[in-house]
């Protein structure tokens, strides 16, 4: 027997209290897999190689889908060190945490290597607005990053925003069509950088997210893009059987371990049975807890569709949820609601048109729309107070978009959904008292 | 109900496919009967009845240069229910003579999938193949439109259904594993979203008091959510190709001391993507799969050979290919060279490590190489811009 050591040398920056984990796959010529490891700065793997192997690749996996491999000669009883090293450079240092989320052509630009295709200056005209949500209303805040950062890729903004409640961040201009992207309360950072992708559903800008959590956003963005593999050798079920108590202290942790035990089947093993629901009870604030508390009710087939219903009012009562894999959530709930009870009620049809109106942010949640109370497949472009559609499609052309009230009903504090019309009538959006714009980063 | 595989009974877990093709729409634009009140722009399509006989042939295992079509040792071919509606019924041959295949309007779909579910029911290792071709909607839950869509004006979504009910509905049912392959449009219709009565009933109610048992469940879609699906006329979808070409061979991982080479739903999902992503450079209009992929890792197929690599690299500019000597080298085996002059190299290796590369026969561009290269299935294709 030999055994491979394997090392991660990758900077995120220093505002990251946790390395960044990804998963390594040990792989014979021929590809087959003969182990697998997880791998951080902050923590080697050690990979015991069986004797028939004499030459092994290594291979790790990045968020974004694109790996890195190293060709690796074993020696019987030996052991032997392998190196995954990604510096950076220190100018571009602020970006670098970026980087396992983009292509490599993408990764590189942020990181000052090459001339971009497109500056990020072409985007110099696209706006930024804040949505928060307070007492079941989206209000708009004014956009004050703590802190800016450019090059000629990209540019980045850093927010502290108040703990506990959602944050939607919302951007367009007369070629970007207008999209929500969720924030984290708290530290949070948002790089944009222009899409290099050759995707034909491409948007032209890319937004990334982190509330500097790089261990659990890595595993939600191995789990937004469909990596089960990945995101099992990164998850800790173990997180889900420890008392709920503990679950105040890493709520986000909790929620990812909740959102992946949900998609691997492995919530249905969980003990104690009773834990989303504390789950969600402790964490009051998070419409994620809820919706994941609420569509593992709804799984257990321990609820009917009148309790499922008021779920999924309690869900949007606190917001949206902050990472996507809520949205599918939301949507499979509303959907069996729907087919059960026939009911077509407002906060239904905001979930329809919500999900109808996905857009990519990877693990973060995101939709277009005027607002975020207004989600709209059809998209807008134009500036923040004077929203015109996207093309002529005929289906969508003269359609003011839906936009719901959220509505105090006294009822144990759940909240009413109305649903007006016309939420795209400029009215209807604030008029921006002073427009933040990429330019001014 | 038409079963090409009639699945004799036998003892054990197996694979029990469904496969629906809908290509005749009477009541849609251009069809023989009455047009319905609100056809949707839809009309008539030629490919569901070629594509979905192409996708029993794999399940039969009669595709030419295929391993062998459907191969799991662990979930033998059991049951191949079909529905398919075409100008001409379409025939198969199931080894013991021609079968006329029935249409797949609402009455037959209904009948066929109740038995479909009740043969996945019997095992709780069985695989569950459920596949689709023909006209669908999203609003945003999938719904799929059958041969009598349209018929009754009063009720004219009462001959689609909804697939994203009919699969909580599955969940719900089945222990096993279940695969949806839908070959069909996505676009979003806020205006039948908006029509009341536009809400098609699953082919089984969901009863929401059941727990979640399914174990595994792969949903790829041919489109992505909002976008249309194509074909060109008369011939085979290009998801239901690269679905089947994928399903051939042309994918595959190899667990820790396993004996086969497995394609579950996460192998299975990235394969179409990348053989429709090669397809896109040539196509009018691209078209980019998508999927959901829940549960354990149950493979649908179980391949012992490992999977296949169409490798495909070319020269920018093309002039400098007469000059060109490509090489391609697995990490344990010989080299296959490529003469440039004829043409841009195109090969066919077995998943793997690989040193590639090209090289000028007189220096007239700078040599290019990849070392270490995992070509991993289906496809590898590059085009190498060389300086001169």
């Amino acid at each position: 027997m030999s055994t491979l050591t394997i090392e991660l040398d990758l900077v995120i920056g220093g505002a990251f209290a946790e390395a960044l984990p990804l998963p390594a796959r040990v792989l014979d010529p021929e590809g087959g897999l003969i182990a697998e490891a997880v791998v951080s700065a902050h923590q080697r793997a050690q990979v015991i190689i069986p004797p028939e192997y004499r030459l092994v690749f290594v291979r790790l996996a990045l968020p974004s889908g694109r790996d890195d491999v190293k060709r690796v000669d074993v020696p019987p009883d030996s052991t032997v060190g392998v190196l995954f090293s990604d510096p950076g450079s220190k100018e571009n240092e602020w970006s670098t945490w970026a980087a396992s989320r983009l292509s490599k052509v993408e990764a590189s630009l942020i990181q000052g290597q090459g001339k971009p295709g497109m500056p990020i200056d072409q985007f110099r005209d696209v706006w930024l607005r804040l949505w928060e949500f307070q007492s079941g209303t989206w209000t708009p805040q004014p956009v004050q990053p703590t802190e800016k950062y450019r090059n000629a890729a990209a540019k980045q903004v850093d927010f502290a925003l108040p703990k506990n409640t959602c944050w939607c961040l919302q951007l367009g201009s007369d070629s970007v069509p207008w999209r929500m992207v969720s924030l984290p309360g708290g530290n949070c950072r948002v790089l944009l950088t222009p899409n290099e992708s050759t995707d034909p559903r491409k948007e032209p800008l890319k937004v990334i997210v982190t509330g500097f959590r790089a261990d659990v956003e890595a595993q939600l963005e191995f789990l937004a893009r469909d990596s089960i593999r990945a995101t099992r050798s990164l998850g800790n079920h173990a997180l889900l059987s420890k008392p709920r108590a503990d679950g105040l202290r890493d709520p986000v942790a909790w929620i990812a371990a909740a959102y992946v035990a949900l998609r691997t089947g492995d919530a249905q093993s969980l003990q104690p049975a009773e834990w989303f629901g504390g789950f969600a009870a402790q964490l009051e604030w998070s419409s994620d807890a809820a919706v994941a508390s609420c569509a593992w009710l709804v799984r257990r087939g321990t609820i009917d569709v009148e309790q499922a219903n008021l779920l999924l009012l309690k869900c949007l009562a606190h917001g949206l949820p902050m990472f996507a894999e809520g949205l599918y959530l939301l949507q499979e709930v509303a959907s069996l609601v729907r087919a059960s009870s026939g009911s077509t009620a407002a906060h239904l049809r905001y979930i329809e048109l919500m999900a109808a109106a996905r857009a990519w942010a990877g693990s973060a949640l995101s939709f277009y729309g005027a607002r975020p109370d207004a989600p709209d497949p059809g998209k807008f472009v134009g500036l923040p107070d004077q929203p015109r559609r996207v093309g002529t499609e005929e289906r969508f052309a003269g359609r003011g978009a839906q936009f719901f009230e959220f509505l105090t009903a006294g009822d144990n504090g759940r909240r009413v959904f109305e649903q007006r019309s016309d939420g795209t009538k400029s009215e209807s959006l604030p008029t921006p008292s002073a427009l933040f714009t990429l330019g001014d980063i | 109900m038409t079963q090409i595989l009639p699945g004799a009974a036998r003892q054990g877990p197996g694979m029990h496919a469904l496969i629906l093709g809908v290509g005749k729409y009477p009541h849609l634009i251009e069809g023989d009967g009455d047009l319905a009140d609100k056809p949707l722009g839809l009309g008539q399509l030629t490919s569901p009845p070629l594509s979905a006989a192409h996708f029993i042939d794999w399940c039969l295992g009669r595709l030419p240069g295929s391993p062998g079509g459907y191969i799991n040792a662990a979930a033998p071919p059991a049951s191949v229910e079909v529905l398919v509606s075409a100008p001409t019924p379409l025939q198969v041959n199931n080894g013991q003579g021609l079968v006329t295949v029935q249409a797949a309007t609402l009455a037959n779909v209904q009948a066929a999938f109740r038995a479909w579910l009740l043969r996945l029911k019997q095992d709780d290792n069985n695989i569950g193949v459920f596949y689709f071709c023909g006209h669908g909607i999203a609003v945003p839950d999938q719904y799929l439109l059958l041969e009598d869509f349209g018929a009754d004006s009063d009720q004219p979504w009462d001959r689609a259904f909804d697939l994203t009910n009919t699969i909580r509905a599955v969940e719900r049912e089945v222990k096993g594993t279940a695969y949806f392959f839908i070959d069909a449009c996505r676009e979003i219709s806020l205006e039948v979203a908006t029509t009341l009565g536009a809400n098609p009933r699953a082919l089984k109610v969901v009863v929401l008091r059941s727990p979640v048992l399914l174990r595994s469940s792969s949903l790829i879609f041919a489109t992505g959510e909002g976008k249309l699906a194509f074909a060109p006329k008369d011939t085979i979808s290009r998801f239901t190709q690269a679905l089947v070409t994928a399903l051939s061979g042309y994918a595959g991982i190899k667990e820790p001391g396993a004996a086969t080479w497995g394609v579950d739903g996460e192998i299975l999902a990235p394969a179409v993507r990348k053989l429709l992503e090669e397809e896109n450079k040539a196509a009018k209009v691209p078209q980019v799969s998508e999927q959901a992929i829940a549960g354990k890792s149950v493979p649908i197929v179980q391949i012992p050979v490992p999977p296949r690599v169409k490798v495909k690299v070319d020269l920018s500019p093309k002039t400098m290919r007469v000059v060109a000597q490509f090489y391609l080298r697995s990490a344990t085996g010989p080299a296959i060279t490529h003469n440039g002059a004829d043409g841009a190299f195109l090969t066919e290796v077995p998943l793997g490590f690989y040193d590639l590369g090209v090289l000028a026969a007189a220096q007239q561009f700078m040599p290019i190489s990849r070392v270490n290269e995992l070509l991993h299935p289906p496809l590898y294709s590059d085009t190498w811009r060389v300086q001169s």
